[in-house]
């Protein structure tokens, strides 16, 4: 199902301002849309109000086209996994799983099928006849993970239902979903803070923060083409390294003088209405390349080291104490507090307007 | 008993005895089990020949005790020299460098002996511990006091000129807060004024405003010269107290753990003394050493010997005769004696005699289980150890013991007497002097026969039928009411909650007096009824109090009305309790309104409520007030119920009526007895169901 939210706002009563507002959205049928944020960012707010448990403000929710601001949620044929679990605490397990098809009157041998079909994927078999007290919060959030998953619903709602658990399942799970979603043919939405979560399962990307919609994409673009200077620094670990400095004549002049950088030409191009305006620069830390240049050239010094064995990473100094993360494989040799030098792949640099923080190349 | 080769200690590790003559027999113990004839009867005249006194480790431990002595007698002239070269004041720094001097003496002492027997172990151990850990615990408070003494002179060194400018500092701050605060309050206003937000939005963010500048003022305040190095003296004190005691804690725990490890030898072998001073509570722990401990069960002792026994024996009674007037009951006594002194006194004496008897075992226990521990090898406790295990697990029965002594008194007693007064013929006829008459009462009950016993299973029967139906329709309308009221949907929930919780709130006694005059045979509403059912004919009028179902069916009703009101507050509570988000669950699942009520919100009120439902029953089964107050446990039938008791009695008023007016005590306790047994029956059926309930928390 297609669900396209156009220009969504809430305001929660008793609230100054809004908490969300200006949501454009377009999310097509069988996409994995991840929404991501930092915490308290509204990422909840904006499930819920397409789930139907908050109203909206403003704006229109349309599923397949239909407005569906006013629809109850158990007409949307949607289902929801709360961020809270929200188990029944007085039902089994198994009877926690089987409540929404209960309530749609399915058949008797349809409803345990389904639930076998779930506990067996989600690995909670033995507790099926515990209570939800009885069993432990990993395990919970599976259980409300399962309860989602036999309605087989046309849009999977999920708040960040990996949250508790451990890494390693966590890892199982992610695949686990991908093919669940794959398999149920459903529209997914799922709220996380993660962003390997996100990297890793979504087709889309919808990256919030402050209430607003920061950059919307494939992961990769997320990755390759930070809409601004929030996304560049929010994706990727490492976070990536920003410059701050002003452009003279075409090249970039860091704060400090540390150092000066010529962009590629195509960069240029775009830079060139920047002539003497500040400017930001990041790159990731896997673009620095090893060894003296005479042009596009940093020289620091090694501060800590973290190695990580196929990689190793580097935070070092420049000689005016602004830090900078280098990534370089394993097995070259560093020390702590040796002076090296380094030079910018041209290719991996990001420019950014410091007054909007917008992206410029 | 053999000595065996090793000891255990209390960790339950073998060590090998040191104790070498302990040893010999010991070895020569477990020969002779293994050997027969000639080389047994060799084996045998070894331990016999066995020297004691002269035996060259004896001699030995001999001298080596005698050195101990003699140096453990200088440890005052030490003392002395050493308190004379320190410099600190403070008593307890003095105090403790002299002891970690003495303990390093003494660790010298000890360590040539530590091989020769495990106490000299011990001992050295001990001191090794003091003194690697003394030097810390005198560092800290050194450091402490000094700490102290700076912050008291800062504190004192605030001028009043000082102390002045921070002050209109502070007060200036504080009047530009406020202002601030009130502009930022206008702003918001002005915002709720143009309809930008809500008023809800107004109030949470007037309240947000003047809470922060509240907490600005108060933190600017603490940081006033004053009470910031107040704050700072006080802070270092607590320390002082906290830190020093639980450095201490650890002290006494490490050698707590040491007297755990090293164990003991002993000559003896079989644990007599428990045997020989059982009499005498806390002689015992007294010649085993353990002195605070002997203190306690002395106490015991004196209340045995000083008030149980002689009590029992007559001596000191108000008018009984001890254990004797119990069983005699002052029959041929002295015209002013009566019986139930007598008895009271009795059962008094029997509560005494057991609480003794309970101190004697106690203490017996006690003084033999470190006996045998001993003899197998392990320590006794010190004072520091058996407050820890006090504070450990004799932590609740050393807070209940009080409550339970209370208890005993309180509760115990009257239900003994009661129980007693049962098994006698204490009635109109023999008010004074009463006697045992065995289970004459119950029989009469049973067959109901007799003045008081014929309506017993009349009143049986209407008390079962009140109770069930009085307390199902007070939790039904409770449970409806509780349930309709926090609906979401319900407006001025706050009106229906104040209503409901009236006859709560109003004393239960006035709304049933009220109710009672207005069904008395001129009261407005048997008018109206009357008037309703177009009876008009005297003869024909229906009068609620004089007929029994009329009265059975009012009672019944206002009895719903009024314990609703507790049900209601209960469900009220837990209603409020359940988590909105299963409520969004249930209405993603397809749940809607009553579905929800009935899947989620009942179950889990009933889950929680049970038990508390139950109390209600039994609550019903003795409601007295309301039958009492209402029409005075009429209609009275004579042909049927006999002149004791009314058509509407329960048997709670029955009780009454029969001991407390009609002076049949010895019949009515027998009832009350039966009363009570059935409903602690009923109860504890009740809660055992509900517990599995009870124990799953949401
Ligand atoms: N019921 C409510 N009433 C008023 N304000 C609310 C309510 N629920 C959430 N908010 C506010 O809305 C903002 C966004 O909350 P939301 O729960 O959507 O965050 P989130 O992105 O899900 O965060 P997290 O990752 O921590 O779950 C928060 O600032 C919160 O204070
Ligand atoms: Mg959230």
């Amino acid at each position: 199902m297609r669900v396209q939210l156009v220009n969504i706002g809430k305001k929660y009563e008793g609230r100054e301002n809004f908490t969300i507002r200006n949501i454009d959205l377009d999310i097509a049928s069988r996409d994995f849309c991840v929404i991501l944020g930092p915490s308290g960012c509204g990422k909840s707010t904006l499930l819920r109000m397409i789930a139907g448990l908050n109203s909206i403000t403003e704006g229109d929710l349309l599923f397949d086209g239909k407005r569906m601001n006013k629809v109850e949620p158990k007409d949307r044929d949607i289902a929801m996994v709360f961020q809270s679990y929200a188990l029944y605490p007085h039902m089994t397990v198994y009877d926690n799983m089987a409540f929404s098809l209960k309530m749609r009157k399915e058949r008797k041998h349809v409803i345990h099928e389904r639930v076998m079909e779930a506990a067996e994927v989600l690995q909670i078999k033995e507790y099926l006849y515990s209570k939800p007290s009885e069993i432990s919060g990993g395990q919970r959030q599976r259980v409300a993970l399962g309860r989602a998953m036999v309605r087989k619903p046309a849009v999977f709602l999920m708040d960040e239902p990996l949250s508790n658990l451990d890494a390693k399942l966590r890892e199982h799970m992610r695949v686990e979903l991908v093919r669940l979603h794959k398999s149920l043919d459903t529209t997914s939405i799922y709220v996380t803070h993660d962003q390997t979560e996100a990297m890793t399962m979504a087709t889309k990307i919808v990256l919030l923060n402050d209430g607003i919609v920061q950059q919307v994409g494939a992961p990769s673009t997320f990755y390759e083409k930070p809409a601004n200077l929030f996304v560049a620094g929010f994706i990727g670990s490492p976070t990536m390294n920003v410059f701050h400095g002003e452009m003279k004549n075409g090249i970039f002049h860091a704060d400090g003088g540390i150092f000066t950088v010529e962009p590629r030409k195509e960069d240029a191009d775009l830079l060139r209405p920047y002539e003497g305006k500040r400017v930001a620069l990041g790159i990731r830390s896997e673009r620095f390349i090893a060894g003296e240049q005479e042009k596009n050239g940093i020289t620091v010094v090694v501060d800590v080291i973290e190695m990580l064995g196929k990689e190793q990473l580097l935070y070092c100094k420049f000689s005016n104490g602004e830090e900078c993360v280098i990534s370089e494989p394993g097995y070259y040799e560093y020390a702590i507090d040796e002076t090296h030098h380094f030079h910018f792949d041209l290719e991996g640099l990001h420019f950014f307007d410091e007054e909007t923080t917008l992206r410029i190349n | 008993m053999s000595y065996g080769t090793t000891v255990r200690d209390d960790i339950g590790n073998e060590h090998p005895r040191k104790h070498l003559r302990l040893k010999e027999r010991g070895e020569l113990e477990v020969k002779l089990l293994q050997s027969d004839g000639e080389e047994k009867c060799a084996i045998e005249q070894k331990l016999r020949t066995q020297p004691v006194d002269d035996h060259p480790y004896e001699q030995a431990l001999r001298k080596a005790r005698e050195e101990e002595k003699s140096f453990l007698g200088e440890a005052e002239k030490r003392r002395e020299a050493c308190l004379s070269s320190i410099k600190d004041r403070d008593p307890r720094l003095r105090k403790w460098t002299c002891w970690l001097h003495e303990s390093e003496a003494r660790l010298d002492f000890y360590e040539p002996l530590v091989d020769m027997s495990y106490d000299f172990e011990l001992a050295y151990q001990e001191n090794r511990i003091l003194a690697r850990e003394l030097p810390i615990v005198i560092a800290l408070r050194r450091e402490l006091l000094d700490e102290l003494e700076e912050a008291k002179a800062d504190l004192s060194s605030v001028g009043k000129e000082e102390q002045a400018a921070a002050l209109n500092e502070f007060n200036e701050y504080r009047r530009q807060r406020k202002v601030s605060c009130a502009e930022e309050k206008e702003k918001i206003r002005q915002k709720h004024r143009q309809g930008l937000i809500s008023s809800k939005a107004l109030q949470n963010e007037q309240k947000r405003a003047e809470r922060s500048a509240e907490e600005d003022i108060l933190t600017k305040k603490r940081l006033l010269p004053l009470p910031k190095r107040r704050d700072r003296v006080r802070h270092i004190k607590h320390r002082l107290k906290v830190d020093i005691d639980s450095r201490w804690r650890v002290i006494h725990s490490d050698i707590s753990d040491i007297r755990r490890k090293t164990p003991i030898e002993v000559k003896k072998r079989y644990p007599w003394l428990s045997m020989l001073t059982f009499p005498i509570p806390g002689l015992g722990q007294f010649l085993i050493g353990q002195r605070q401990k002997a203190f306690f069960f002395f106490l015991g002792t004196l209340f045995i010997y000083l008030a149980a026994i002689p009590y029992s024996l007559g001596v000191g009674n108000y008018r009984g005769k001890g254990i004797a007037g119990l069983i005699s009951l002052a029959k041929d006594g002295k015209r002013l004696d009566r019986s139930i002194i007598f008895m009271i006194e009795g059962v008094i004496a029997v509560i005494f005699l057991v609480l003794a008897f309970l101190i004697i075992y106690m203490s017996y226990r006690d003084v033999r289980s470190t006996e045998k521990r001993m003899i197998a090898g392990i320590r006794k406790h010190n004072w520091f150890e058996t407050r820890m295990v006090m504070r450990g697990k004799g932590f609740p029965y050393i807070v209940s013991a009080p409550a339970a002594i209370l208890t005993i008194f309180i509760v115990l007693l009257p239900i003994a007497v009661t129980c007693l007064i049962s098994f006698t013929n204490y009635d109109p006829t023999h008010q004074s002097k009463f006697s045992w008459t065995g289970l004459e009462n119950y029989k009469a009950i049973f067959l109901g026969q007799g003045m008081a016993g014929g309506p017993f299973w009349r009143i049986m029967g209407w008390t079962v039928i009140w109770t069930l139906a009085a307390t199902t329709l007070a939790i039904f309308i409770g449970f409806v009411l509780a349930l309709l009221v926090n609906q979401d949907r319900i407006r001025g929930k706050k009106f229906f909650r104040t209503v409901y919780l009236l006859p709560w709130a109003v004393p239960a006694f006035i709304t049933i007096m009220f109710f009672s005059i207005m069904f008395s045979p001129s009261g407005p509403l048997t008018t109206v009824l009357n008037q309703l059912l177009g009876n008009t004919d005297p003869s024909e009028m229906l009068n609620i109090k004089y007929t029994t179902w009329g009265t059975r069916i009012v009672l019944i009703l206002l009895q719903g009305w009024l314990g609703s009101s507790y049900v209601f507050l209960l469900c009220t509570g837990i209603l409020q309790g359940i988590p909105n988000d299963l409520y969004e669950a249930a209405r993603i699942d397809g749940a809607q309104g009553f579905q929800q009520t009935r899947y989620i919100t009942i179950p889990i009120l009933l889950f929680q409520t049970a038990p508390l439902m139950i109390g209600q029953y039994t609550f019903n089964f003795n409601n007295f007030s309301i039958i009492y107050l209402f029409n005075g446990g009429g209609p009275f039938e004579p042909s049927k119920y006999g002149n004791l008791a009314g058509s509407s009695d329960l048997l709670i008023s029955y009780i009454y009526k029969l001991t407390i007016q009609k002076q049949y005590q010895g019949i009515g306790s027998a009832i009350t007895m039966i009363v009570s047994l059935l409903l602690i029956f009923i109860t504890w059926m009740g809660f055992r169901r509900t517990k599995s309930f009870r124990e799953e928390k949401l």
